[in-house]
């Protein structure tokens, strides 16, 4: 009971680390996004359902409590815990999960954000690639440590569901 | 055939299950799931694109008013950690900030203390000024007192200048308000004064308004509360009134003449002359002596090295019985009010009485010479009867 809790939990701490809490002691553009990495690592342990519903759920907190537009995050994350489920099922090597998870992730987030620029007519500014790439970088070595730490919690081999 | 293919499809399903610990989900969940995936998808596409410059789509605000009371109950959680991890981040700066400007404040405190400080010896030494350029042609030399005797009473202190800055023993010292004391003891870079408040000092002085003479003594003991000091030898018949200035008279060949001393508290009404005395209040603080200025003149108390002084005129040497008639002699001798209140007796020449007289011879008057340097107009006859007016004994510097 508390093992499927806490996936749950983990999400919930770090929806408010990354709203609450860190911005009040870094303000850089390149500071991951715990959330977003969190989502990935779970679709990579639980598979795509797992991953989708966690997802969604995260997605759609992070969109009530400062989603701008509404929607964004939940759409991104849901597609980033799916794709990382995908990813799970062919049974690649580990660090190669977790590469493709994790740089996919942001790379997917990021390309949703300046499309979405382009959509409201703004033009985003030439180093928000070459941010896009420090922040992929920075993120590989977050999502590490969080599948780590998420797949010593959850341990899949006590879980009964996924979509193969 | 069936059997046998739904006996292994069995078979894979049970292992897969043993390799991978999932349950298989059946098609119509697939289908449900990605229904609502889809769903999703579609509507937060159109709330993405029907967004207009200003206003709110009719899904929008639908969605909007559903989720307001999730999103006001979320944003209080968040809101709830946010002021937490800040005031837990604030309390180590706002305890930094604290111990700085505590500090501050300190030195904040001690800056103001030494400003007072400063300010104060300011106006002292402003007045003291004032009393430098008063006492221009007595070469005043300024000093600091930086010694004292036990007690309350500055009755004998020391000051930080010597012979090696032209101080010598029994140099007058004063403050801008009054006479002070003298040096009785000079080193190269130090000397002594003793007050004219001390039990051992005396001051020849001179009332300012009545020109009474008299010996200020002072009366300072262990343990006294009070710095008066006491004024005896006035004349029998003296209408010293408290109130009065007291001044050096320069008699004694110690201090400056007109050096002021003090003022009259008290005239005791004894009956024996010999006995009367009034009380004076010194007018320097004798509480609180911290700049003083020496007076580098001192009076010569040898006679031989005094510059000839003119003598009284000698008395004629009457050859016959018949004397001058009182009202001759007294004829201009009436004292003559002036206008700062003082007495003086108007200038009369000698030889203007004298020679009014028959028969009585008159030795030549000498010329008074005037004397360079002595400031003091030395009168050993000036508690006589016939004494000659003041002025005339007034030395040109």
């Amino acid at each position: 009971m508390i093992r499927r809790a806490l996936p749950s939990v983990w999400l919930a701490l770090m929806i408010l680390l990354d709203i609450a809490i860190l911005p009040q002691f870094v303000q850089s553009a390149l500071l991951p996004n715990f959330t977003l990495l969190s989502v990935a690592a779970m679709g990579l342990i639980r598979g795509r359902s797992g991953g989708v519903l966690h997802g969604v759920v995260a997605g759609l907190l992070m969109d009530i409590a400062v989603g701008n537009p509404m929607g964004m995050n939940t759409v991104v994350m849901g597609l980033t815990g799916y794709g990382c489920g995908f990813i799970s099922a062919k049974r690649f090597q580990r660090w190669l999960m977790i590469l493709l998870g994790g740089v996919g992730s942001v790379l997917l987030y990021q390309g949703a954000w300046i499309v979405y620029i382009y959509m409201t007519g703004a033009r985003p500014a030439s180093q928000a690639l070459g941010q896009t790439v420090w922040m992929a970088l920075i993120s590989l070595g977050a999502e590490v440590v969080i599948y780590t730490i998420l797949y010593w919690i959850i341990r899949p081999g006590g879980l009964r569901y996924a979509i193969r | 055939m069936a059997s046998r293919n739904t006996g292994s499809a069995r078979k894979d399903k049970r292992a897969r299950r043993r390799t991978t610990g999932t349950k298989p989900v059946s098609k119509g969940g697939r289908i449900a799931f990605i229904a609502l995936v889809v769903v999703v998808v579609v509507a937060v596409a159109i709330f993405l694109l029907m967004r207009g410059q200003g206003q709110v789509s009719v899904a929008e605000n639908a969605v909007g008013s559903l989720i307001a009371p999730v999103e006001s109950g979320i944003n209080t959680v968040v809101d709830w950690v946010r002021d937490s991890i800040a005031a837990i981040r604030d309390y180590n700066q706002l305890r930094y900030d604290y111990s700085a400007a505590q500090e501050e404040l300190a030195n904040a405190k001690l800056e103001i203390a030494r400003l007072e400080e400063v300010s104060q010896e300011n106006e002292r030494l402003r007045t003291l000024l004032d009393a430098d350029e008063r006492y221009q042609n007595l070469n005043p030399l300024y000093a600091s007192v930086i010694a004292k005797q036990p007690g309350v009473w500055f009755d004998s202190f020391t000051i930080d200048k010597g012979s090696l800055n032209g101080v010598e023993a029994n140099m007058a010292v004063v403050t801008a308000d009054g006479l002070v004391g003298r040096i009785y003891e000079v080193g190269l870079n130090y000397s002594k004064v003793l007050s004219i408040i001390d039990s051992r000092s005396s001051v020849a002085c001179v009332v300012e308004r009545t020109r009474d003479n008299g010996v200020m003594r002072g009366k300072i003991e262990s343990g006294s509360v009070d710095d008066a000091c006491n004024m005896y030898y006035l004349p029998a018949n003296h209408d010293v009134i408290p109130g009065d200035t007291v001044l050096t008279s320069g008699v004694d060949n110690l201090y400056p003449k007109g050096l002021p001393v003090g003022t009259v508290r008290e005239v005791s009404r004894q009956t024996d002359s010999t006995e009367q005395y009034i009380v004076i209040s010194p007018l320097a603080d004798f509480l609180h002596l911290e700049e003083v200025l020496v007076l580098r003149t001192v009076v010569e108390s040898d006679s031989e090295a005094l510059p000839s002084l003119p003598t009284a005129t000698p008395r004629p040497t009457a050859t016959a019985t018949a004397t001058p008639e009182p009202t001759a002699l007294n004829s201009g001798n009436t004292p003559e009010p002036t206008d700062n209140g003082n007495y003086v007796l108007p200038t009369v020449a000698p030889q203007d009485i004298w020679q009014a007289e028959p028969g009585v011879e008159s030795s030549p008057t000498p010329t008074p010479e005037p004397s360079a340097g002595a400031s003091a107009s030395p009168a050993p006859d000036a508690t006589e009867e016939a004494v000659l007016p003041e002025d005339r004994w007034a030395l040109e510097e």
